[in-house]
This record gives structure tokens, C-alpha cells and sequence, in this order.
């Protein structure tokens, strides 16, 4: 006997649902993900205090290619350039207000700004990762759509193909795809550049494996949907088979792979850092493993905290996703 | 009955009436596997119905009942092998049906009603949305026309305000306007035949009593209805016809009255036996019985002190929404050595929460209980600990209450309390255990998972036994069982209760099993008690309206009154020789 | 109806075990292991004699330099052809199957271990616990392997602790996640409660019900979590930032072998394959494990 809550008294009156409570909801979202960031950024700056040795030391070699160790005086300029020669207190003061103003310092190996350099190079990073993102939703529903409960091999086959292509390396999928089509078949170029055509296997690359994760946990929801009384309901009514999977079961399937892609931002420009790399195409990816064989902490540091910031949003985004879908998270 | 009395014999066919029969099934087998494993469910069924009948196929779980039910619109399943040599809707040869032939019909000439709305209509569309869609899928008239055919069938079905409740959601309606709002979906293209699979099950008894109310008028307009349950008594309302289903087989298929009133079948007299009423009391519901030995059971006195003492318990739970919501208010009750108190009342109702609280589970937020004569509620866990082996607990879902890793034995080595310090002792006192429930030593090696139902209950049941309580409360303890081992573990309870003068807090939403067991019953309603009193006294003359509702909602199997005195503890009735092995069951 | 069903058939509960024909009794968990899993299996156990005795698999030196044989394709004596140095791919590959598993292993034990101490905390503490706790794993979402890899790397330089430490922080909040809901499922469950109705302590039934019951899903987990480390972690290598050459280890081995893909193509996909065959051989065996749990004890 199922005892869930009852409303008590009966009839839930048809009431215009209160402004506050979702209102509410929102600003405290907004307040949680600027705690996220201030705690990232604390955490980015504890961590680039950690650095062993001195910083100032470390930049001069950096800039002049020697590897030597520096006295006091000839570290100074240097130091008072960069603000090291404040206490740490005030260093951190600094940092977070320059992030709230959307300034992440000065890049160590380029003398500029970070926030330029990043300005330049985060365009064909945030395409790729977009369109990605955009290519692993298709790929994964359409295989669900098509593969889920049929025969047992069709279904089989889909399952195992998931299982397969989220555990591929992008490294290995890139090179494969790379040799294949760029480099044998010649169907697309080896160097794309920011091109349509140089778009095409990149985001592939990104694109299938985030489909296989994307396919595996829709799958498993998907099953346990179909099951549910009120699908039989519906083909009782006179539904037909896709009909049923379109209508109703996908919108409930869909709420765990809506949370997955939150995250998956995240991990799309980390995974397009090597990506750019193995592609050779431009973008924050390539720039930032240039920026750390470098030890250029700010440069680094700011596209940590950039991609930090693109989580946050994108898990906002989700949440407000998740209510539209489900009317039940609503009030 | 609609037709002619035409004459039924048990088990067997009635004879055909091409004319007026509107369904026709003969040696129906369906079987469900792959290729070479297949095994068969249903083993060969045959019954018709015409216009305007009503046919109940009654059975427990496993008959077969759902699976026949389902060939009809042919959502057996993909794994599933339907025969038969004869299988006819309306002339129309269901066999021979493909994809499309079955969509026309399902919907537009047979209506599938499944059971708790709750779960068989989308939760997130608006019910408005699910009856049009019934009228779409048939191609029925324009957008505008159905809007108007979705608010009329809604006032069919009694739903108030139905502009405004066609755009809600489920979960935004009450469960008896759910249940219409899925009535109402099946029934929108006004089908000729209505199948029901346990269309009360999982629902209060006043929503069961509109549910029923809605099939009866479908009747009266002259539709004809199947009706899946594995209630007697609720089928008894609307049945013109019975089919007695066990094991993939009918053993007994007969207009309704003979089938209640003179049974030819040993099963189906036993199931009609085995429903808990108010004539079963002090009676035995199965024809099981066991013997044991008290070994050294402690009887605890009856004396007029109260064993469980509840002053005006007072819980509150704050919501998701933050709003304060009182669940228990204002709640009294007491319960002697050796007595049952039954607490009866809808889901809501707050009985499960009183149970906790008096379990100590919960703290009061108001109020207190005493158990044997001293404070319970208030005393801080630590103390509180040293005396909970004076009141258990038996909960509805046996498996859920087992740590999934365990074996028998540990549950019970776990339940024994003090004074067990010897294994040899241990071992004594767990068969005890194990023979005063009905169980076998070789069960100690299993996992609950690996046990039926009724074993599970078993197994709970010797736990809550273990430490020797004075108290057990019982939580909807039958409520998940198929009325027969409901019927053996009700049997068990009382048998206990005689030999341990135990007394039972009984909470349970089932009017009949609280009248059944109860000497004092308390009736509950939003949190407050309603009515409390003996048991005949409030079942059989309620005062207060809320009572009077629910007593009225019960459906009462109509069957001769026993003659004599039905001591408890009589001799069993000479089952037949396929029914022994219910003993372990 | 609720579905217990209770079969009235003689002999139902209790399944009876299988072959009583033939005289050996297998026992079932071996009957139910499917052909692809046993493959998986192999592949495992061939990685795991590979890390403790690779000497067992191939007779070449990983390390020796050939300066006649560079390049070759793969052939009879050398199985998976060499590299621009002459040295043998395969006995690379085995060799470096200690580096990138014991990498793989560190990363797990590290992101694991943080992950059950916050997952515990968390689910076993009150509101304001597990509100601190949960807001520190969301934080750490914010910051994807590769890029705490990359924040390392700039600050400490690259090594082969920066990648066991990067990797380990970067997996650690989705256990973490993992291991919180376990602890919350199994906090709440019936058996908990029967626990205290019968009258033991708290800590007994931590000790008792609720870690063994919680824990038992992350077995699994782990398994699969190895493989995905030690991609993750080859990654990092591949950019050339982890550990130096000339070490065998996988990883080291793609970024090295970039750069001679349009002439050795085997010295880029060989070991690639080794890595997929690898950590596709742990979700294998990963899942299967998870099958026979839940199947059998856990519901």
C-alpha cells in the first residue's frame, strides 16, 4: 500500500503558484555560485603560494631562459613589479578584487594582461566545446531513441557501443580520426585553423565519448521509464511505439543527462585543451600548455578561473533547464 | 445478468452465444521467454462475455490474471507467445491482429484502466492533456471539439470545476480526482469493453469506493466490463460472473452469487474464508495450523494498569516549502497487556507517525508516552535504550528492513537481546523462535531475498519476538501480502497473542483486518483522533461522520453467517492434497 | 497489488544449485561469467604481471638503444615495431604498464580516500556538516582534472607527483558525491531503523550496517575509477607535462610518438591501445562485479 502524503483536507485548490518562493530560489543560486568562485579563486591563490622557492626568482629565469638563483636586490624590480613584495594578506586582497572587476593579472611570459591574451585565444574554444556539447546530445538520444528495448542485439549493441566510446582517450580518438580522414583519406584538412571544415573532426573527437557518458545514463533511466505504468497507459490509449518514446518517456529520461551537462561544460574546454593540442587549432587549449611548461602561474591561474566561471553558469542554466522540464521543481 | 440464465458449469466452458457475445476466449495459453526457453504462464483459459457483463477474474499474485487481462489489447509484452484456439473481440479475430490493428482498437473499442493514477498518468502533463490525447490518437474531431469532449467527460466522471482541473497536474490532485481523471482517459472514446487491473488497489478505501462507483455506472450504460483484482469483496459489488484464477489455471468460473454463496472449489473457499471482517472474528482465516511448544516463553500478566500509555502526542514536520505542517494532534490513547489496539485511517491520516512516536523512533514535539507504567518519551535515548527490549516493531516491507547482507541467522542473533551469552543458549532460543512462527531450521541459511513473502513476514515477526516485548507495533504488517498468506500470518499473529498475552498496536488502512484483530480500534483522520472505542462498538455503530464514510466504503462479501460458535483454535478443514505445502509458505 | 510474489509452488524459494549430474560441483559465480568478461579477465591479469614481472613477458630491454633498427614496422622480432631510438614498442609497453598503473593506483587511493573521508562526514553529520562539506565538493567541481593539472604543473613543475595529486583531486568530488549518497541511502534506510528500535547504539550500527552497506557499491566503483586515472593521467603525459623521458610510460610514450605518425604510425596507436584495452577491460570487469552485487545480496 503505497502511503505517500496526501494533501491534507483533499483537493488541492488551483492556486496561482507565489512569486517568492521561485524568486527566492534563484537569488540563493546566485549567492551559492558566487561562493563557489570567491572559494575557487581562494583556492587558486593558496595554491600559487605554495610555489617552492621564489616567485620573483622564477620569473626572471623564465624571461631571460638561465636558471640561476638571484640576490635580493636584483629580485626587488622584479618583485615590486608583480606586487610580491606585499604581505600575503594584502596580495590576496588584491587578487579578488581585481577578479571581481574581471582583472586576472598580468601574464609572466607575454607582458600583457591576461584577460587580453585569454580575449584572444577563447573564441574557437568556446565554439568547439558548444558545438560538442550540441553533437554529443544528438548522437546520444538518437542511439537511445533508436537502440533502447528493441531486439536484444540491437539493444545490446547500443549499450555496448556507449559503454565503448565513453572510455575512449581523446588523445586516441583524435589520432585515430586524425590518420583516418585527414592524413589517409584526406577528407579534411590536417591543419583546419578556425574553419568549418577543421571544425569537424575536433568536435567529434570531444563529441563522442561525452555521447557515450551522456547515452549511458539516459539509457538507464530510459529503461526504468519505459516500464512505468503510465507508459502502458499511454499505448493502452492506442500510442504507438516511437510516438510513446518521444512523448513521454524522453522527458523523464532526460533529467539526469540535463544535470551531466552542467558538469560536461567544464570538462568539454578541459578536454579541448588536448584536443587544440593534437588538432594543432587555435585556442585557450594550446595557449595554456604553452603557459605551464612555462610556470606562467597568472596566465594559468585565469583560465582556471575562467572555466570555473563557465561551471557556474552552466550548472545555473542547468537548474533553470531542470524547472522547465519538471513543472514539479517548480513551486 | 444480462442475458437468459444460461447454465455454468465449474471450470469449463459456457456455452457460446455468437450472437450476443461480444468477447470470446477459448484455450487461451501464453508463455514468456526466448526461443527454446519459454515457460508458460497461462495454461489454457477460456471464458467469454457479453454486452453489458461484468467478468471479475480473481486470483493472487502470479495467477495469471494480469497477463490474460493484457492479451486482450495485446500488451503482453515483447517476449510474450499468445495462443489460443479461439480469441474474438466483436467478431474480430484478435490473433491475427498486427501493430496497427491493435492501436485502433486499444482506446477506441477496449478501455485499459490500470491502477493508481498516481503512477499510470504522466506527472508531467496536465490531465487535460492525457484525456485529449485519447480522442487524438483515434483522429477524433478538431482541436476545439475536443477540448469540449475532455471537459464533458470529466463532469461524467464527477470531477468538480473541470476547466480549471484539466490544466492541473496529477501530483496537484487529490487521489480520488486522480482516479476518475484516468477513468476518464480510458473511457473517452466511449469503449464497448473496459478492462480494469486492480483498479483499488493502492487506494483509501473512500477513493476505492468512487473508483467503484464510476465502473458500476459505466455498467449502467451498458458497457461491458473486466474486472482483474485479488479482492473478493471489492469484485463482489459488480461482478456478474467469476473467474477463479490460480497458477495459469481457471478452477472455478460462475455467475457471482453461486460463486460466493456455495463454492464448488477448495481454493476459492478458502480465499473467501481467508478475508478478515467483522463476522471472521475470533476465528481462524487459514486452515493452516502448526504445532510448537512454548518453551520458555515468558506470559506477561494482564492486569488494569495500561502496557502502552499515550497522553496528547503532538508532532509537527516543517516542509520543503518551509510551512509547519501538524501531523499528530492531539492524539491519546491506551492499550492493555494482551489486547490489540487497532489504529485505522487513511493515508495522511498520521497513524504511521503516532506509531513511530510511540515507538520512541520520533520525539514529541507535545505530550508523552508511558510504556509499563513508566515515562518512555521523555527519558533521553541513552536510557531509553536499556527498555526497548519491552516493544518491537513489524514493518509492512519485510526486505527493506533486513540489512540485504545478512542471513536469517544473524537477523536473529541480532533481535535476542540479553541474557544470551552462551551459544548454545543462542542456538536453543533461535529455533524457538524459528518453530513459534512457522519457519524451518534450514531457512537460518538464506538471505531474506531468497524468501517469499510470507516468510519474510515470518522472519520479521520472529525478530520483533526475539527480545521478548511486551508491546508490537505493527506497521500495515498484511497489508503487502496476498490475502491467503495474509490470512496464515493474521492466524500467527493471534495465535501469539494467546500464548504470549503480547499486545499488538495494529495500524493498518484495511477496515477489514482491524476489525478482524482489534479489541479497541482508534479512528484517525488529518492527525486527530476521530473515534475510539471497542472494536463492534465503532465499526458497527460509528458516531462520528468521518467513521460512518469509511464504514460505508467498505465492500462487504455478502456470505452466509456461520450457524455455530467459531472458537478460536478449531481443527482445520481437510484441505486438499495440493494446498500442503502452504504450510512453509 | 504489491509485487511479493508468493509462489505456492513446492520447492520455490531457494533456487536449487545446478549441474547435479556431473560429479563437480561449479560453484555459480563462475558459471555466470560470460565470455567477454573473461576476456577482460585475461587482459587485466596480463597488465598485472606486466607491473610486478615484465621480464615474465618479453625478453627485449625497454631501454636499449638500437640505432640500427629505428622505425621499423612491426614484424616477427619485434611484435609491435620500434621507435625513432631502435628500441622495441612492445617491451616499452610492457615495461611501462608499472609506471601507469602504480600512477593509476596512486591517483584512485588518493581521490578515493579524500572522497569517503568528506562522502562520510557528510552523510553522517548533521545539516550544517554535510551544507560545509557539500558546498567544498561543489567547489572542487569547478576545477577539471586536466586543469588543476595544467595549475600544478605551472606552480610545482611537471612530475610524476603532480600527476598522481592532480588526477586524485580532480576525481575525488564526484566520489565524494557518490560515497555522501550511499551514506544518506543507507542512514535512512528500514534496517537502520529496525536497528534503533531494537536497541543499538548508534555507533554499533555505524560500524554494523551503515559503512559495510555503503561501501560495498564503491568496490566497483574503484575498479573503474583506475582506468579512468590512469587515462586521465596519460593525458596529462601526452601534453608533456608529466613524467620525463626516457620513461615507458604510456602516456610518455603518445607524446613521443606524435611526431612520426605520417611514418610509424604503430608507435602513436600501440600504446593508445593499450591504454583503451586496459581501461576497457576494468569497466568491464567493473560491471560485471556490479551485476553479481546487485543481483545477489544488495537490492
Amino acid at each position: 500500500m503505497a502511503t505517500y502524503a496526501e494533501p491534507a483536507g483533499g483537493a488541492a485548490v488551483g492556486v496561482k503558484p507565489r512569486r517568492a518562493p521561485w524568486a527566492k530560489r534563484i537569488a540563493w543560486r546566485i549567492l551559492g555560485a558566487i561562493f563557489v568562485l570567491w572559494a575557487a579563486a581562494t583556492f587558486v591563490f593558496f595554491v600559487q603560494q605554495l610555489l617552492p622557492g621564489s616567485q620573483a626568482t622564477l620569473i626572471l629565469n623564465q624571461q631571460t631562459g638561465n636558471q640561476q638563483s638571484y640576490t635580493a636586490e636584483q629580485l626587488a624590480p622584479t618583485e615590486a613589479k608583480y606586487g610580491l613584495d606585499q604581505p600575503v594578506l594584502t596580495q590576496y586582497w588584491d587578487y579578488i578584487k581585481g577578479l571581481s572587476h574581471g582583472d586576472l593579472g598580468n601574464s609572466y611570459s607575454q607582458f600583457k594582461p591576461v584577460t587580453e591574451i585569454i580575449g584572444e585565444q577563447v573564441g574557437p574554444t568556446l565554439v568547439l566545446t558548444i558545438t560538442a556539447l550540441i553533437v554529443a546530445w544528438i548522437l546520444a538520444l538518437g542511439t537511445i531513441l533508436l537502440t533502447s528495448r528493441r531486439r536484444k542485439s540491437v539493444s545490446t549493441l547500443g549499450s555496448g557501443w556507449e559503454i565503448f566510446s565513453a572510455g575512449l582517450p581523446y588523445y586516441w580518438l583524435g589520432v585515430i580520426l586524425l590518420v583516418v580522414f585527414s592524413i589517409e583519406l584526406k577528407i579534411f584538412p590536417v591543419q583546419g585553423g578556425t574553419s568549418i571544415e577543421g571544425l569537424v573532426l575536433p568536435a567529434l573527437t570531444l563529441a563522442i565519448p561525452l555521447a557515450g557518458f551522456i547515452g549511458q545514463v539516459t539509457r538507464d533511466e530510459f529503461e526504468k521509464v519505459l516500464d512505468q505504468p503510465f507508459v502502458t497507459s499511454a499505448r493502452a490509449r492506442g500510442m504507438g511505439d516511437l510516438a510513446v518514446r518521444l512523448k513521454h518517456v524522453l522527458r523523464h529520461s532526460v533529467l539526469p543527462a540535463i544535470t551531466l551537462s552542467g558538469w560536461a561544460m567544464g570538462a568539454l574546454i578541459s578536454g579541448a585543451v588536448i584536443v587544440e593540442n593534437v588538432f594543432a587549432r587555435p585556442g585557450i587549449g594550446n595557449m595554456i600548455v604553452g603557459a605551464a611548461e612555462h610556470r606562467d602561474v597568472p596566465l594559468v591561474s585565469g583560465v582556471v578561473m575562467l572555466v570555473a566561471f563557465i561551471y557556474v553558469i552552466s550548472n545555473i542554466l542547468v537548474d533553470i533547464a531542470y524547472a522547465i522540464v519538471d513543472p514539479r521543481l517548480r513551486g | 445478468m444480462s442475458t437468459a440464465p444460461t447454465p455454468i458449469t465449474t471450470g469449463g466452458l459456457r456455452p457460446a452465444d455468437p450472437e450476443n457475445d461480444l468477447l470470446r476466449v477459448e484455450n487461451l495459453q501464453v508463455g514468456f521467454g526466448e526461443k527454446r526457453n519459454v515457460t508458460e504462464i497461462v495454461h489454457g483459459v477460456s471464458f467469454s462475455l457479453a454486452p453489458g457483463e461484468c467478468l471479475a477474474i480473481v486470483g493472487e499474485s502470479g495467477s495469471g490474471k494480469s497477463v490474460t487481462a493484457r492479451t486482450l489489447v495485446g500488451l503482453t509484452g515483447g517476449s510474450s507467445h499468445v495462443s489460443a484456439d479461439r480469441l474474438e473481440f466483436g467478431g474480430r479475430d484478435l490473433l491475427s491482429f498486427k501493430d496497427r490493428d491493435w492501436r485502433g482498437l486499444r482506446g477506441k473499442d477496449i478501455g485499459f484502466i490500470l491502477q493508481d493514477a498516481l503512477v499510470s498518468l504522466d506527472q508531467l502533463r496536465p490531465v487535460g492533456k492525457e484525456i485529449d490525447e485519447a480522442l487524438r490518437l483515434h483522429d477524433w474531431g478538431t482541436k476545439k471539439e475536443r477540448e469540449e469532449r475532455v471537459i464533458e467527460l470529466m463532469e461524467l466522471v464527477g470531477i468538480p470545476e473541470p476547466a480549471v482541473r484539466a490544466k492541473q497536474r496529477p501530483y496537484e490532485l487529490s487521489g480520488g480526482l486522480r482516479q476518475r481523471a484516468l477513468i476518464a482517459s480510458a473511457i473517452a472514446m466511449d469503449p464497448q469493453l473496459i478492462i480494469a487491473d486492480e483498479p483499488t488497489t493502492a487506494l483509501d478505501m473512500t477513493v476505492q469506493a468512487q473508483v467503484l462507483e464510476q465502473l458500476q455506472q459505466a455498467k449502467a450504460r451498458g458497457k461491458a466490463l473486466i474486472l482483474i483484482s485479488h479482492d473478493l469483496a471489492v469484485v463482489s459489488q459488480l461482478a456478474d460472473t467469476v473467474a477463479v484464477m490460480f497458477d495459469g489455471d481457471i478452477l472455478e468460473y460462475a455467475p457471482a452469487g453461486q460463486l460466493f454463496s456455495r463454492p464448488e472449489n477448495a481454493y476459492t473457499q478458502r480465499l473467501i474464508e481467508a478475508i478478515p471482517s467483522a463476522d471472521s472474528r475470533g476465528a481462524r482465516l487459514s486452515p493452516v495450523v502448526r504445532s510448537h511448544s512454548l518453551g520458555e516463553a515468558r506470559k506477561y500478566e494482564t492486569t488494569d494498569a495500561p502496557v502502552l500509555k499515550a497522553e496528547r502526542l503532538l508532532k509537527k514536520f516543517r516542509g520543503p516549502d518551509g510551512v509547519d505542517r501538524t501531523v499528530v494532534n492531539d492524539v491519546s490513547f491506551e492499550l492493555k497487556q494482551g489486547e490489540t489496539l487497532g489504529i485505522v485511517g487513511e493515508s495522511g491520516s498520521g497513524k504511521t507517525t503516532t506509531a513511530r512516536l510511540a515507538l520512541a523512533l520520533l520525539e514529541v514535539d507535545g505530550g508523552g508516552v508511558t510504556l509499563a507504567g513508566e515515562e518512555w518519551s521523555g527519558l533521553p535515548e541513552r536510557e531509553r535504550r536499556k527498555r526497548r527490549n519491552d516493544i518491537s516493531v513489524i514493518y509492512q516491507d519485510p526486505l527493506s528492513s533486513f540489512d540485504p547482507r545478512w542471513t536469517v541467522e544473524q537477523i536473529m542473533l541480532d533481535a535476542l537481546g540479553e541474557g544470551y551469552d552462551k551459544k548454545a543458549a543462542r542456538r536453543v532460543r533461535i529455533a524457538e523462535l524459528l518453530e513459534m512462527v512457522g519457519l524451518e531450521p534450514e531457512h537460518l541459511r538464506r538471505r531474506p531475498l531468497q524468501l517469499s513473502g510470507g516468510q519474510r513476514q515470518r522472519v520479521a515477526i520472529a525478530r520483533a519476538l526475539g527480545p521478548q516485548p511486551r508491546v508490537i507495533v505493527c506497521d500495515e504488517p498484511v497489508s503487502a501480502l496476498d490475502v491467503s498468506i495474509q490470512a496464515q500470518v493474521l492466524d500467527l499473529l493471534a495465535d501469539l497473542q494467546q500464548e504470549l498475552n503480547v499486545s499488538y498496536l495494529f495500524i493498518s488502512h484495511d477496515l477489514g483486518v482491524i476489525h478482524h484483530i482489534s479489541d479497541r480500534v482508534l479512528v484517525m483522520s488529518d492527525g486527530k483522533v476521530v473515534e475510539f472505542g471497542d472494536a463492534d462498538d465503532v465499526l458497527l455503530r460509528p458516531h462520528h461522520p468521518y467513521t460512518q464514510k469509511l464504514v460505508a466504503s467498505l465492500p462487504v462479501l455478502e456470505r452466509p453467517k456461520p450457524t455455530g460458535p467459531r472458537p478460536f483454535g478449531r481443527p482445520p478443514r481437510a484441505a486438499g492434497p495440493e494446498f500442503t505445502e502452504e504450510l512453509a509458505a | 497489488m504489491s509485487a511479493t510474489p508468493d509462489i505456492s509452488r513446492p520447492g520455490a524459494p531457494g533456487g536449487t544449485p545446478g549441474s547435479a549430474r556431473s560429479g563437480i560441483a561449479i560453484p555459480e559465480w563462475v558459471r555466470s561469467i560470460r565470455p567477454g568478461v573473461a576476456l577482460a579477465g585475461l587482459v587485466v591479469a596480463f597488465f598485472v604481471v606486466a607491473m610486478i614481472v615484465p621480464s615474465l613477458l618479453t625478453g627485449q630491454d625497454p631501454y636499449a638503444v638500437n640505432l640500427e633498427q629505428t622505425l621499423q614496422s612491426p614484424s616477427w622480432s619485434h611484435i609491435m615495431g620500434t621507435d625513432q631510438s631502435g628500441r622495441d614498442l612492445y617491451a616499452r609497453i610492457v615495461y611501462g604498464a608499472r609506471e601507469s598503473l602504480l600512477i593509476g593506483l596512486g591517483a584512485t587511493a588518493l581521490g578515493m580516500g579524500v572522497a569517503i573521508a568528506l562522502g562520510v562526514l557528510a552523510g553522517l553529520g548533521n545539516k550544517w556538516v554535510d551544507g560545509i562539506i557539500s558546498r567544498g565538493v561543489e567547489v572542487m567541481f569547478a576545477f577539471p582534472i586536466l586543469l588543476l593539472a595544467l595549475l600544478f604543473v605551472a606552480v610545482f613543475g611537471p612530475s610524476v607527483t603532480t600527476e598522481i595529486v592532480a588526477v586524485g583531486l580532480g576525481t575525488a568530488p564526484g566520489y565524494a558525491r557518490m560515497v555522501r549518497g550511499q551514506v544518506l541511502a543507507v542512514r535512512d534506510s528500514g534496517y537502520v531503523e529496525a536497528a534503533r528500535a531494537l536497541g543499538h547504539p548508534y555507533g554499533s550500527i555505524v560500524r554494523r550496517h551503515i559503512f559495510p552497506n555503503a561501501m560495498r557499491p564503491l568496490v566497483v566503483v574503484m575498479t573503474l575509477g583506475v582506468g579512468q586515472s590512469i587515462v586521465w593521467a596519460s593525458g596529462i603525459a601526452f601534453l608533456g607535462l608529466g613524467v620525463p623521458p626516457p620513461s615507458p610510460e604510456w602516456g610518455a610514450l603518445l607524446n613521443a610518438g606524435r611526431n612520426y605518425i605520417t611514418q610509424a604510425w604503430w608507435l602513436e596507436v600501440m600504446p593508445g591501445v593499450a591504454i583503451v584495452l586496459f581501461s576497457l577491460s576494468l569497466t568491464t570487469l567493473g560491471r560485471h562485479l556490479q551485476q553479481r552485487l546487485e543481483g545477489g545480496v544488495n537490492r
